[in-house]
């Protein structure tokens, strides 16, 4: 018996232990469920919730003693996913198969503020005596999620960026006011800003001037176009940019580089960001990149800031560009006007030499005939044939000297130095000059209109335009003919006309008028250089003024010039 | 008979003292002032030979060689450019057209007279004078 009690002491001792143990193993297990990071729940065969551990009560939002007993489906799972969850359990224990059962999976559930978590939910299914319980383990993946969300985020905005960078890169840069209205409204697009602006440093690079502006609304934003910052004013903002520092406010009011901005220029354009940029140029900052947020802030990431950077280096890529065409252009504009200059250099050269052989020939001709038939020739023809020698000399010393004025304009070395003088005082005398060699054979008339002792003209290139004019109308009209001086004010200045009743200039010879060596085919026997013409309209372009002219064959000339004065 | 020489020039200085030269070296000369007055001169007598200018008012002396190479009755009368263009491509640019010579201003007068007599050579009428 002694063997059979002890022996029945050692089985309940036995079962006793084995039954603390599995106490104890459920306690574990308990323990391990309740102190889970996941929520652990279990359900039964209706769906019913039999267990909610603690993660569950603070995941979902529902207390342990309000969640169990009621249907599952119900409390956590969005209306929309209610009827899937219910056909899949009915069909579970009808098959005892599952497309939900052992795997993970990432579903959305519903906590108690009726907001859906994203959630992963892994599901077993296991016989607990004659029934099925379904157990499931649920975490919280809305951290993984945002954190997703946001590196999803970075990559579309990597692209976004370089997309436009490529873009801005493809632009054809030669034209910079155009090149950067397609660069601003670019980058407008891309960082999604209200305005962007290009502002340039005015010489003194002690201010900037808004020169181009893109709103992305320009219904509900203001126009700073022209509007100037000075560095007195803002000297914060000038150091940043001097010092290349992007200024990056996400609040310009308080930001300390911006917040001078405040009261002059933030809060009357209701701009609450800003972003900005140095743009430089050939070693020194020349502008500046300007975003603006207006009505609502933006927090300005790094990769923001990066592409801001990298388009402010756009334009001064487009600056670069633009000065080099530029540059060409002028090149090419210069060397045209240089091979024009040499072409009529080249001509001139050309006629001057051809007008210089004739009076040359004659000269010859005459020195040949004395030289090789002297004895043959009578007295009176000798001293007539010397006469043409001097006569030819002298007309080829005047050509030298005209050919010398209208040399002295061309290569801008006539000065201009106008003075006040006694308009009609100095006609006169001009008038005197000219008719003392030829007393009597014309009448020459001077009317002045208005009081003209005073007008501010230059008295040696004056001199010269009425010489040239009055000696010509002497010489294109017959004797006896009258030659006629008209002066009169004008707002800006005065006119001048010499009309005279001569033999007039075919009309189709007076757009060459004023060309050197130019003479209309009227001319016959009158001897004169083609230079007279050419070098009054040089006189005229001197004083800023215009030379016009009134004639037909036969019917007489009248210039006018009308001089600023 | 001498041979009778038409000088075409618009320089009355040039003019005088060619007629001179021509009349003293024995030959019969006569003037126009530019090819117009030349063609009217040349319609009333045929000259042996024409010395002309090419620059002139009215007709220029290139127009009034074109007008003489255009009349079967004329086209032979042989021509020498006298002219104050020197110009390089001119003389070629001349002979092309007909002319027979091309002489730049200023010429001696001796070289005129020979570019005269060459082409006078074996012409009829020429009686003294070298021709």
């Amino acid at each position: 018996m002694n063997d059979h009690a002890s022996h029945n002491e050692a089985a309940e001792r036995r079962t006793d232990l084995a039954h603390r143990a599995l106490l104890q193993h459920s306690e574990r297990i308990r323990t391990m469920v309740e102190c889970s990071h996941d929520a652990v729940v279990t359900i039964g065969e209706d769906g019913l919730i039999e267990s909610w551990n603690g993660r569950a009560e603070t995941l979902f939002g529902w207390s342990a003693a309000e969640a169990i007993g009621v249907p599952l489906s119900e409390l956590i799972i969005p209306p929309a996913f209610r009827a899937a969850h219910d056909q899949g359990l009915a069909r579970f224990l009808k098959t005892h198969t599952g497309q939900v059962i052992n795997r993970t999976l990432e579903v959305m559930a519903l906590n108690k503020v009726g907001q859906e978590v994203p959630v992963e939910l892994s599901i077993w299914p296991f016989r607990s005596g004659e029934r099925y319980v379904f157990g499931s383990f649920i975490r919280d993946v809305s951290a993984r999620h945002r954190a997703e969300a946001q590196l999803r985020r970075q990559a579309e905005q990597s692209i976004r960026h370089r997309d436009s960078l490529l873009e801005l890169s493809r632009l054809p840069k030669m034209h910079f006011a155009q090149t950067l209205d397609h660069i601003l409204a670019i980058d407008a697009r891309t960082l999604e800003a209200s305005r962007v602006s290009f502002w340039r440093f005015l010489p003194d690079q002690r201010s900037i001037v808004c020169e181009r502006l893109y709103r992305a609304d320009p219904a509900a934003s203001g126009d700073t176009t022209g509007e100037v910052l000075s560095e007195r004013d803002f000297p914060d903002y000038f150091s940043a940019m001097a010092s290349a520092r992007p200024v990056v406010a996400d609040d310009a009011c308080a930001h300390p580089d911006t917040r001078a901005f405040a009261s002059a220029y933030l809060r009357p354009n209701n701009v609450v960001s800003m972003l900005d940029t140095g743009v430089w140029f050939q070693g020194r900052i020349t502008g500046v990149l300007c975003h603006e947020m207006l009505g609502c802030g933006r927090a300005w990431t790094l990769d923001e800031v990066d592409y801001a950077n990298a388009v402010a280096s756009m334009i001064s890529l487009s600056l670069e560009a633009s000065s080099r065409a530029q540059a060409e252009q002028e090149t090419l504009r210069s060397l045209a006007r240089e091979k024009e200059l040499s072409e009529v250099r080249a001509r001139f050269v050309s006629i001057a030499s051809h007008e210089f052989r004739t009076p040359l020939s004659a000269i010859k001709s005459s020195v040949e005939l004395l030289k090789d038939y002297g004895d043959r020739l009578e007295v009176a023809e000798k001293a007539e044939i010397l006469g043409t020698i001097d006569a030819y000399v002298t007309r080829m010393t005047g050509m030298l000297d005209q050919v010398l004025q209208l040399g002295r304009a061309d290569a801008g070395r006539v000065e201009f130095n106008p003075a006040s003088l006694d308009l009609p005082a100095l006609c006169r005398k001009v008038m005197d000059e000219v008719s003392a060699p030829n007393t009597g054979r014309h009448c020459m008339v001077l009317q002045a209109n208005g009081d003209l002792r005073d007008v501010s003209l230059d008295a040696r290139l004056l001199h010269t335009m009425l010489s040239n004019l009055l000696s010509n109308a002497v010489k294109y009209s017959p004797e006896g003919g009258q030659v006629t001086v008209s002066l009169a004010r004008t707002n800006t200045g005065v006119t001048v006309s010499v009309a005279d009743e001569g033999i007039g200039i075919p009309v189709a010879d007076q757009l060459r008028l004023f060309e050197s060596f130019f003479r209309a085919r009227n001319v016959g026997q009158i001897t004169g250089t083609g230079l007279g013409l050419a070098i009054v309209k040089r006189a005229v372009d001197l004083h800023g003024g215009s030379i016009s002219l009134a004639s037909g064959q036969e019917r007489g000339t009248m210039f006018v010039l009308a001089l600023p004065a | 008979m001498s041979h009778r020489i038409l000088v075409v020039e618009d320089d009355a200085a040039i003019m005088a003292n060619t007629l001179r030269v021509l009349r003293l070296e024995g030959f019969e000369a006569d003037s126009a002032c530019d090819g117009l007055e030349a063609l009217q001169r040349i319609e009333l007598q045929k000259p042996d030979l024409i010395l002309c200018d090419i620059r002139m008012p009215r007709m220029t002396g290139d127009e009034l060689l074109d007008h003489l190479r255009a009349r079967p009755d004329l086209a032979q009368i042989p021509l020498i450019f006298a002219t104050a263009s020197a110009e390089p491509s001119g003389r070629s640019e001349r002979i092309l057209r007909g002319a027979v010579d091309y002489l730049v201003k200023p010429y001696d007068f001796k070289v005129m007279l020979g570019a005269v007599r060459k082409l006078l050579v074996g012409l009829p009428g020429g009686t003294r004078d070298g021709v």
